[in-house]
């Protein structure tokens, strides 16, 4: 790993962790839980195509730890780790085989979280019932998704160009 | 953005349709609001009596409220608020839920009320 990689991967995470704090300071309209911008997936999904999956990978999970420790605690950590290891999955292996642009991808891994949120909060309250919420965590997974996607063909160039 | 990409959107909305019709489209009026924290069931309230029950969790505390035929948390502790949020509920199938409470409220209707029909002695 060159010193290059090594201050890119420092500066992502610090990012990802900030972008993290700054969503929870946005409040959402829709009172479904797990509703969320998904901020923090602009980070890895730039990191994803920028410097391969395992560093994304090791970005994400540093990042999960990081803002367990700093806000959200052990419960949220449970969410975030079984979103964030569904969403990283799905979007390695669209990634892989190119039938996806960014977009797809980073829709696939915004709707993979939020399943995998859902599906942590039915083991945690112990009731099959919070899967009707599943319909609207996928349409919002998707406008996320659309939108974190564009942010991130956006920002692509710009690294390639300057690091 | 590539046409595989408007495919997969396409194909996530289907799925979504789809599942809301199955959870939703034989919604009709309740009968009660059954409490649970922690994935035991605390209470049964008849929509038809107004009432106020506290659910009490580990942690926090939810105030679930039955008025006018309707289901709502007035008051919670926890810290995303998103069970006062989510406003009034009164059709089958329809929940509220406080994940830091670990606290679902679900509307059933008539035929889930009771497993047993009678006991003869």
């Amino acid at each position: 790993m060159s010193t290059k990689q090594i201050t890119y991967c420092g500066l992502m995470t610090a990012l990802a962790v900030l972008m993290g704090y700054v969503e929870m300071l946005i409040p959402m309209p829709i009172p479904v839980p797990g509703v969320k911008l998904g901020l923090a997936n602009v980070v890895i999904v730039i990191t994803l195509y920028f410097m391969g999956s395992r560093t994304a990978f090791t970005l994400s999970m540093i990042r999960i730890v990081l803002s367990a420790l700093l806000f959200a605690g052990f419960a949220g950590f449970l969410y975030s780790l079984a979103g964030g290891i569904l969403s990283f999955l799905a979007m390695a292996a669209l990634k892989k085989t190119r039938l996806c642009g960014i977009s797809g991808v980073s829709v696939a891994g915004a709707v993979c979280h939020n399943i995998g949120q859902l599906v942590t909060a039915c083991l945690v309250v112990e009731n099959s019932r919070l899967l009707s919420y599943l319909p609207v965590l996928l349409v919002s997974g998707v406008i996320t998704g659309l939108l974190i996607g564009i942010v991130a063909a956006q920002a692509l160039p710009y690294l390639n160009r300057k690091f | 953005m590539k046409r595989n990409d408007l495919v997969l959107v396409l194909i996530i909305l289907c799925v979504a349709g789809i599942v809301y019709a199955l959870f939703f489209s034989g919604s009709s009026a309740g009968k009660e609001a059954v409490v649970s924290v922690n994935g035991e069931v605390v209470a049964h309230l008849p929509l038809s009596e107004d009432t106020e029950f506290s659910a009490d969790g580990a942690q926090y505390h939810n105030t679930v409220v039955i008025e006018n035929g309707e289901a709502y948390v007035s008051y919670a502790d926890c810290p995303d608020q998103i069970c006062v949020n989510t406003g009034h509920i009164s059709k089958t199938g329809q929940t509220i839920t406080c994940l830091p409470n670990r606290m679902v409220v679900e509307i059933v209707g008539e035929e889930e009320e009771s497993e047993i029909d009678g006991v003869v002695k």
